[in-house]
């Protein structure tokens, strides 16, 4: 794992990536007890979000330069499965900038915010984030009124109030 | 194991450094793998 985030502070670096943050299961992880997951999320804004279409070739260009090739959906670093997910909506683009930054033994790195993991999962609404944001309620720390300062921001206050009616049932 | 402990487990858990969750994350994994080769 630390190899594959001192390869993610590389690519920072070099300018490949913006800036990037760790999300989904590894980032739940880091706010509760170890749960199961088998990939690494990443979160990365491009150097051609202004505007322009996002692309992901220049990044797998430059993994593959370092040996790093993909594999389906995945690149394989250091024996970690990593996605790399364009900053895909405003909300991501804040979670990727707002996120903390975390040591993990020797490599800085970060990883979004418990807030804004809620809020994402939120957005993206598939049944297994909805059982994420339920764990994360009872697991974690939250802080409830910047979480609904985000939620209120992205639009998302409709969307939580019936996630709550139906987690409170 | 009464409710009570199991929550301190939980939050005892919670509470260690990103690596060594990282460790029991890999010997999950590790479990996980053993289990689909047994479905297979």
């Amino acid at each position: 794992m630390e190899a594959a985030l001192k390869v993610l502070n590389e690519l920072e670096r070099e300018g490949v990536v913006e800036r990037y943050a760790i999300g989904g299961g590894v980032a739940t992880l880091f706010y509760t007890e170890p749960i199961f997951t088998e990939d690494l999320d990443i979160f990365v804004i491009l150097p051609a979000d202004t505007g322009q279409l996002v692309s992901l070739t220049p990044l797998y260009e430059a993994l593959n330069q370092k040996g790093y090739r993909p594999q389906k959906e995945f690149v394989v670093i250091a024996g970690e499965y990593v996605q790399f997910l364009p900053a895909y909506s405003d909300l991501v683009v804040d979670a990727v900038k707002d996120a903390k930054e975390v040591r993990y033994q020797d490599t800085l790195t970060r990883v979004v915010s418990v807030e804004h993991l809620i809020a994402i999962a939120l957005e993206t609404g598939r049944p297994k984030d909805n059982v994420r944001i339920a764990y994360l309620l009872e697991e974690a720390e939250v802080n409830r009124p910047f979480l609904l300062f985000i939620l209120g921001r992205y639009g998302l206050r409709d969307k939580w109030e019936k996630f709550l009616y139906r987690y409170e049932q | 194991m009464k409710l009570d402990s199991k929550r301190e487990r939980r939050r005892k858990l919670a509470a260690l450094p990103f690596h060594r969750k990282f460790e029991i994350l890999r010997k999950l994994r590790k479990r996980a793998s053993g289990y689909k080769r047994k479905a297979r």
